[in-house]
């Protein structure tokens, strides 16, 4: 399982070493501009780090969709399944190295976002300067709370993760059940958006049962949110396994 | 018995491709697959290899029924490149070794220097004959009961050809079973062991070399003009 995991990680290396690079080249520009005091490089390695950050996350999982389509319609497949790994185990690999891809990019911005805000605070810029001014906010405001925002963000993660895992179900229905199908990519992309739907409201569906409010969802993000989201990767897993298992000729 | 094929059948949008093959495969032979294009002999290893789901039969692998675990026995080279785009010669190399228990490095490393190709060589950049000569080398480097080699010869120059045969012939024992499907049958005609004729997806006749020769006064590329 390791190995496969470490070749389903190498084949988006590229991508990686692109979202490495432009977090890098943020930071140096943060911290060039705030040494050389220029507001203008430092918005400009704030303006690309929110961008890489906010996109990178979304893009690793939709780039692990796109390696899964091509590893199952093209000749790759047979390096795939050729080793004495179940269909279970690979496509567990799977999925195991696209959260593991989009977990490594959001880190990877969160610790380098939070370190060049720091530094960018101790420096005089205007930047810097409104850079303090929230930190000081947050310090002076007894009631702000990093655990909501913390929590929103592993929500939204798990959540993404949720999406990629529908994508997954998808891409295993169109190379399966409807690989006879002239119009399999137009129905697996049309599945992809009513299992999404589906799950929704699913999950306003039992909130509402919980009788929670819509101000309440935001404020207090519940165990139940995680577990709802969890639950329904997993289900997806264990869908597109048990299909790809008995259906899946490459 | 290594291997056997039970009334394997598989159909394609309502045509039998492979139609009741049934087929024992002896270890310590070398097994061609003879028959034109489009006959069946690719989706029948595919099925062997389980890349392909039967219709109907079953694949009975070392005396039991095949699972995903038979993979570290069956060696099957498909016909197309399948490397990934990412790797090198090196990197083929170090993938068969981290899956396939007994890969033999050495003689891949051997086999990749003697045949002209380097560790450092692209597998995206690779001539027709050096990727036939690639697949080739790191299938017969693991260490399988059987061997199944889709038109390991097409498309590749004389020399290559000759290189490959070696390989193959090195490698054959009395532990395991090379299979071999071609429509080029002079080039395989003197080291096979077993000839197996398909057409339209079923299995013709299936010959004892030598016998056919001794017995029938015939070669295999004689019958083959006969039966296709």
């Amino acid at each position: 399982m390791g190995n496969l995991i470490k070749y389903e990680w190498r084949k988006q290396r590229t991508s990686r070493l692109l979202i490495l690079a432009s977090l890098i080249i943020s930071i140096i520009l943060m911290i060039g501009g705030s040494i050389s005091e220029s507001d203008v490089v430092i918005g400009f390695g704030v303006l690309i780090i929110s961008i890489a950050g906010m996109f990178s996350v979304f893009y690793l999982g939709i780039e692990s969709l796109i390696v899964y389509n091509r590893d199952l319609r093209t000749k790759q497949s047979y390096m795939l399944f050729m080793v004495p790994h179940s269909t279970w185990e690979i496509l567990g690999a799977k999925f195991i190295s696209a959260i593991l891809q989009m977990f490594f990019a959001a880190v990877a911005f969160l610790i380098g976002m939070a370190a060049c805000f720091s530094v960018i605070a101790v420096y005089e810029t205007s930047i810097g300067e409104l850079m303090r001014a929230i930190w000081e906010f947050i310090g002076r405001t007894p009631e702000f709370n990093w655990i909501p925002l913390l929590q929103a963000l592993l929500l939204l993660f798990i959540v993404w993760a949720t999406v990629i895992m529908t994508g997954f179900l998808a891409v295993t229905l169109s190379r399966t059940v409807l690989l006879k199908s002239k119009f399999a990519g137009l129905i697996s992309v049309v599945l992809f958006f009513v299992i999404s739907g589906v799950t929704e409201r699913i999950h306003i569906f039992l909130i509402n049962l919980r009788n929670v409010t819509a101000q309440g969802i935001l404020s207090q993000i519940s165990f139940f949110d995680y577990a709802f989201y969890i639950l329904v990767c997993m289900i997806l897993f264990f869908a597109s396994g048990w299909i790809a298992d008995r259906k899946l000729s490459i | 018995m290594i291997a056997e094929s039970r009334n394997l059948t598989k159909v394609y949008r309502g045509k039998q491709v492979v139609s009741d093959v049934t087929l024992k495969l002896r270890g310590g032979n070398i097994y061609g697959l003879l028959g034109p294009n489009g006959c069946g002999k690719t989706t029948w290893m595919k099925m062997m290899t389980g890349f392909v789901k039967p219709a109907k039969g079953e694949v009975i692998f070392d005396g039991a029924p095949w699972t995903y675990r038979a993979k570290s026995e069956i060696a099957y080279m498909p016909t197309e490149a399948f490397f990934y785009d990412f790797m090198k010669v090196a990197s083929v190399g170090k993938y068969y070794k981290d899956f396939f228990e007994g890969f033999d490095e050495e003689k891949y490393e051997e086999l990749v220097r003697k045949v002209g190709l380097d560790m450092d060589m692209k597998v995206r950049d690779l001539s027709t004959g050096m990727m036939a000569k690639l697949k080739v080398i790191a299938t017969m480097s693991r260490k399988a009961m059987l061997y199944l080699l889709d038109e390991p010869l097409n498309g590749i120059d004389l020399k290559a050809r000759e290189e490959i045969v070696d390989v193959i012939l090195m490698t054959v024992s009395a532990k395991n079973v090379i299979v071999i499907s071609t429509h080029l049958i002079e080039e395989v005609e003197s080291f096979i062991d077993n000839a197996v004729f398909m057409k339209d997806g079923k299995i013709l006749r299936e010959f004892d070399t030598e016998t056919l020769r001794m017995q029938e006064g015939k070669s295999i590329a004689d019958l083959y003009r006969e039966l296709m």
